[in-house]
């Protein structure tokens, strides 16, 4: 095999090497643009400007609505959730992916518990270990506080990111 | 030029060789460090002993078939592969039947205590096989087997044994005194602050343990024997139960929780709890076991044996009755959830609805007498 053909070869092996990592990059990037658009948001737009050290993602709807992809640790590592505000409220939280502990944080997929998580966004939340008293207390999942305090501080924080977002729009 | 190039494409293709290799590497090294970390075994002298997994997993072990019981299922046979904690306790010169009280810790925050009895009748092992499988990665480094005991003690992904030295002091019955009341924990309950309790989805209610333990008068012994429905019997700390509450209603009820305290020493199903002359017992639970209750099973039950005995209502309206008679009652239960002493018609003089306590008037055998 001559110089030239070895040559061509590796160039050619390097550029599709090359677009191979693109496309995982673009991949992962539009997962949650699909998973926003399969929970039935439209099509959204990308706002960098909003990304933080743990919102790693942050959207606006052509329906409105603010979503922000939180990376975060509860028990274990891995903890990412869909936080998608509108208005005033935290209309849905969506676990996308947990290592939580069997039996214990593994019931923060329940909807029983996202659903305590609607609340209005005129306060920051507050973690409610036995009962709720206040209107913005979440009650923690029995026998799994770090992972309930985990999402909420998660929440909290996309509820003073989109603070900023209406501040600077 | 040409060959500068192909030099530089070579080696561009061997860094990508090298980076997935080493990303395949530090999975591997994670793995191992992990399993570098020690077991923590406290308790036993003034510093923690600890021992390294992969000392413990470098042992001699063996491969047996035990028992486990899982909640409310068949106990079901299953084959491990480890060490016995026993034999682990003698490297370092420790006997094993030297404690009272053994706590698992995982790292997942799950802890219970294990009571001698239990760790001493049947052995307690350290394993990494079970089934013939490797443990699942959360369970890893190692997991407790009990043989012929409940698989709440299998405790998982095992970071620390909090060893307590002694014999438990028996002072749940002082001096084998039997009690010398029931108190009927629903009745009782239902005069009490009530709180609601989240639970999973569910608000219930119940009561702060402190606040029965203060209208009992509960303040002299240091530990209470619980029973629950499904024959789980537990030693528990006063302590440690004066931090949390009785669940009364939904699932699981009655059900000792606290959400400061790891949901390992949560008790579901309550049957009865035992501290001094005092066996608080729960209707709901007698009525998950039976439909029919008679109160002289209730009172043989917990040792509440007596020529007479005293049966109080809420309200305060109480009767005395004689053995002979406390033998033709029964606990009746109402479609409102309220509860009664009844006698059958020859006796019906002595019913008693909201039945709240029985005492005992006139202890035939040991105890007190009224």
């Amino acid at each position: 095999m001559s110089i030239n053909k070895r040559f061509a070869h590796v160039v050619i092996l390097m550029v599709l090497m090359v677009l191979m990592f693109i496309f995982i990059i673009l991949n992962t990037g539009y997962s949650y643009r699909d998973e926003i658009i399969s929970m039935g948001y439209g099509n959204p737009e990308v706002l960098r400007k909003y990304h933080t050290d743990k919102i790693t993602n942050t959207f606006i709807c052509p329906t409105g609505e603010f979503v922000q992809i939180v990376q975060t640790k509860g028990y274990h590592d891995g903890l990412v959730f869909a936080v998608v505000i509108k208005g005033n409220e935290i209309a849905d939280v969506v676990i996308l992916a947990h290592n939580e502990s069997k039996d214990y944080g593994e019931h923060v997929t329940k909807q029983w518990f996202l659903d305590r998580l609607k609340l209005k966004t005129d306060e920051l939340l507050n973690i409610a270990i036995l009962s709720k008293e206040k209107e913005n207390d979440v009650v923690a999942i029995t026998g799994a506080t770090i992972t309930s305090q985990a999402v909420v501080v998660g929440v909290n924080d996309c509820i003073i990111n989109y603070r900023r977002y209406l501040n600077e729009k | 030029m040409k060959n500068n190039v192909l030099k530089q494409g070579v080696l561009l293709i061997f860094l990508f060789v090298m980076l997935f290799t080493a990303c395949g590497k530090t999975n591997e090294q994670a793995r191992e460090t992990d399993k570098n970390t020690n077991l923590i075994l406290s308790g036993i002298t003034d510093s923690d002993i600890e021992i390294p997994y992969v000392d413990i997993l470098a042992k001699e072990s063996e491969k047996k078939t035990v028992v486990s019981i899982p909640n409310g299922e068949e106990p079901e046979q299953v084959e491990i592969v480890g060490v016995s904690l026993e034999d682990i306790l003698a490297d370092y010169g420790i006997d094993f039947a030297d404690f009272s009280l053994v706590r698992g810790i995982a790292g997942d925050g799950y802890e219970i205590d294990i009571p001698a009895e239990v760790f001493l009748n049947g052995g307690m092992y350290l394993i990494w096989e079970q089934d013939g499988k490797p443990l699942e990665p959360q369970q890893e480094s190692v997991r407790i087997a009990v043989d012929g005991h409940r698989s709440m003690y299998w405790v998982s992904n095992l970071i620390e044994l909090k060893f307590v030295f002694g014999a438990v002091e028996k002072d749940i019955t002082k001096s084998g005194e039997k009690p010398g009341r029931i108190v009927f924990l629903d009745a009782a309950s239902a005069m009490l602050e009530q709180h609601d309790i989240t639970y999973y989805d569910a608000v219930d209610s119940g009561i702060e343990v402190k606040d029965l333990f203060s209208q009992y008068q509960i303040t002299e012994n240091k530990r209470a024997e619980i029973m629950a429905v499904d024959e789980l019997s537990k030693t528990e700390e006063l302590d440690l139960l004066n931090q949390g509450y009785f669940k009364m209603t939904g699932k699981d009820a009655p059900l000792f929780m606290s959400p400061e305290l790891p949901k390992g020493l949560h008790i579901k199903e309550i049957l009865s709890l035992v501290c001094g002359d005092t066996a608080f017992v729960s209707e709901q639970s007698l009525f998950a076991a039976s439909d029919t209750i008679s109160l002289a099973d209730v009172a043989d039950c917990v040792g509440l044996i007596a020529d007479k005995y005293l049966i109080t209502g809420a309200d305060g309206y109480s009767v005395e009755v004689e053995k002979d008679v406390l033998i033709t009652g029964e606990l009746i239960m109402f479609e409102t959830g309220r509860y009664a002493a009844g006698f059958d018609n020859d006796f019906s003089a002595y019913n008693v609805k909201d039945v709240l306590t029985i005492q005992a008037m006139d202890i035939t055998e040991t105890g007190k007498s009224d």
